[in-house]
């Protein structure tokens, strides 16, 4: 298993981009387990590619590949009735404002001042 | 104790109504959960059951099913009660995911599978534990609280479907539905004494399963026997328009149902470094499997999957890509948990924070540094070049064999809070996992009666993976084996 470098400012910046938030407790723990894993993964390194890459994959299941891997599209139209689901959305909304889903304020009068 | 079959014979004619057989499963279940019946103590309670659906909906559907029975349009599946796993949407209905972060949430719609269950008068008695947004193998990462083993409660009943296992096992329903993203329904089948399986990927609709790594996830049961998984598959494989992943009737292979008699072991079996991670009493048991094949007649041929052992890498790379990305919709604006307390970016971290577990968050940092600008490269583009690569190994043997055999589980069900490395835990699943990885249908049986089952004689299984879109060729095999050691 190869050695990897992952930090504990990987940790954060990752932690960050990830929208989650640890405590140093959980950064230490985290940082183990998941390196672990990291090492453990990166066998995969050692497969080799070039049989597969120059025969595009092809043989196998090749009605199942066609059928996953092209995107699947249809027309932008509205199948429900109108306001079919809009009620039950709402409902599960955190903070609801009359028909509107509130969030907290995005733009700040101040700071743009400021600037 | 009936089959499903039996009872649809006792239901059409007469002898039993579809309210009696609802209230014999609603009774078993209070009879053992904690929930719903305050004498049984903490130790007894087994937690695999979260909730019943609302009283208006199983009354609805008993109706509806009585009516379907009556008017001599039933199948053999119409009436009989089933309990579903936290991750399928019933419209109007609570699905939590096993998560704090869902804890309130009211599906808006239904799974399409769901949808099909109730034209058909199938009844949808209530959810099943699990682990958290199907991540774990124990039950141990579900916010309410583990599943225990029906056979020794000191014990987990493996995961993430582990109520609904659980539930099976302990008579409170004939079938329950799971989720398989690398092992989910055939290692706690194995640990509960089952039949689990899981389908070819594309042939049961996803719409409406809560989504964990997208081109993993496959929905299955949870059932005593073959027989019941059989015809229970028959009626949930149907192409769906709605699942972009679900494939169309013209394009399924044709079902291959010449039978070769020959079953591949993976040359992997006979690495001295593997076999010394399973547990001996599982290869001893293994080996009986195989002379019992051969005693039906099967040929057992040792077969070269060279990286076989690599799929456990591979999955450990594509399933944390995809949960990062899955678990990306979960903001606390829309639905879900929300924490407040600043601005958006920080609503959003705290809502997160609070609402996933461990194992969870876990894995949404695994993969978002997975697919990193830095390691996109050396991490997901090499797991989807490899993964490529073992589907080609896959498809070389089985022009070979019929069927790939394995043990199911590398170990037995532990005890609780006996494994606490996660890594540890996934290798668990070594032999679950490469059917995901290629989308083969697979299927772990037991190997033991189930009143020789106990906490001194754990249950034992063995697994099988077949050929894309030959789930039939499957099922005709194991029920081969089945019946031998039944009997």
């Amino acid at each position: 298993m190869a050695n990897i470098e992952f930090t504990k400012k990987d940790l954060e910046d990752v932690a960050l981009l990830s929208r989650l938030s640890l405590t140093e407790e959980e950064k230490e723990k985290f940082l183990v387990q998941m390196k672990e894993v990291l090492e453990y993964v990166g066998q995969v390194s050692e497969m080799t590619s070039g049989s597969v890459e120059s025969s595009g994959g092809e043989g196998y299941g090749k009605q199942f590949k066609d059928s996953v891997n092209n995107n699947i599209i249809r027309e932008d139209n509205v199948l429900n009735q109108a306001n079919f689901y809009t009620e039950a959305l709402l409902e599960n909304a955190p903070i609801r404002n009359g028909d509107y889903v509130e969030v907290a304020q995005v733009l700040d009068k101040h700071k743009n001042k400021e600037k | 104790m009936k089959t499903v079959k039996q009872i649809h014979e006792d239901l059409v004619s007469k002898k039993i109504t579809v309210r009696q057989l609802v209230d014999l499963s609603l009774e078993t279940i209070k009879n053992n959960e904690r929930k719903f019946n305050q004498n049984i103590s903490e130790a007894e309670d087994l937690n695999a059951v979260v909730d019943f659906y609302s009283t208006e909906f199983i009354n609805e559907q008993i109706i509806n099913a009585q009516k379907i029975i009556d008017e001599n349009k039933s199948d053999v599946w119409t009436g009989i009660p089933i309990l579903v796993k936290d991750n399928i949407l019933v419209a109007g209905e609570k699905v939590t995911a096993g998560s704090k972060m869902l804890e309130n949430y009211v599906a808006t719609y239904d799974a399409s599978i769901v949808e099909k269950l109730k034209e058909k008068g199938v009844i949808l008695l209530g959810r099943t534990n699990m682990d958290e947004f199907a991540m774990g193998s124990s039950s141990e990462t579900s916010f309410y609280g583990p599943t225990k083993n029906p056979f020794d409660k000191e014990r987990v009943p493996g995961g993430s479907s582990a109520g609904s296992a659980a539930s099976v096992a302990s008579n409170y329903t004939l079938l329950a539905l799971g989720s398989d993203t690398g092992g989910s329904i055939r290692l706690p089948a194995a640990f509960c004494n089952l039949v689990g399986f899981k389908p070819t990927y594309g042939s049961v609709s996803r719409f409406g399963l809560i989504a964990m790594g997208s081109s993993l996830d496959q929905i299955g049961t949870f059932t005593n026997n073959v027989e019941e998984a059989e015809s229970f598959f028959e009626l949930i494989s149907f192409y769906d328009k709605k699942d972009s992943t679900s494939i169309p009737k013209e394009k399924r292979q044709d079902i291959n149902l010449e039978i070769k008699k020959k079953i591949g072991i993976p040359k992997i079996l006979s690495d001295e470094k593997i076999r010394k991670s399973v547990d001996p009493k599982i290869l001893e048991d293994f080996e009986l499997q195989v002379k019992n094949l051969k005693t039906l007649g099967y040929k057992i041929e040792e077969v070269d999957i060279p990286n076989m052992d690599k799929a456990l890498a591979i999955y450990y790379i594509i399933c944390p890509a995809e949960v990062s990305s899955n678990m990306g919709r979960y903001d606390g604006v829309r639905y879900g948990l929300f924490s407040g307390g600043g601005d958006t970016i920080k609503n959003f971290i705290n809502s997160r924070t609070e609402g996933f577990g461990d194992e969870v968050r876990r894995r949404i940092l695994l993969g978002t540094y997975i697919l990193s600008a830095g390691y996109f490269d050396a991490y997901y583009n090499k797991a989807v070049m490899a993964r490529e690569i073992l589907k080609m190994e896959f498809q070389k043997v089985f022009e070979e064999v019929d069927l790939i055999m394995t043990p199911t589980s590398t170990m037995f069900p532990w005890k609780f809070g006996e494994i606490t490395n996660p890594l540890a835990m996934y290798l668990a699943d070594l032999f679950t996992v490469p059917a995901n990885i290629i989308g083969a249908p697979a299927i772990s049986i037991q190997t033991t009666k189930k009143e020789d089952v106990n906490s001194q004689n754990l249950p034992r299984a063995v697994h099988f993976i077949g050929n894309l879109f030959e789930d039939k060729k499957l099922f005709k095999i194991v029920k081969d084996l089945e019946s031998f050691i039944q009997k």
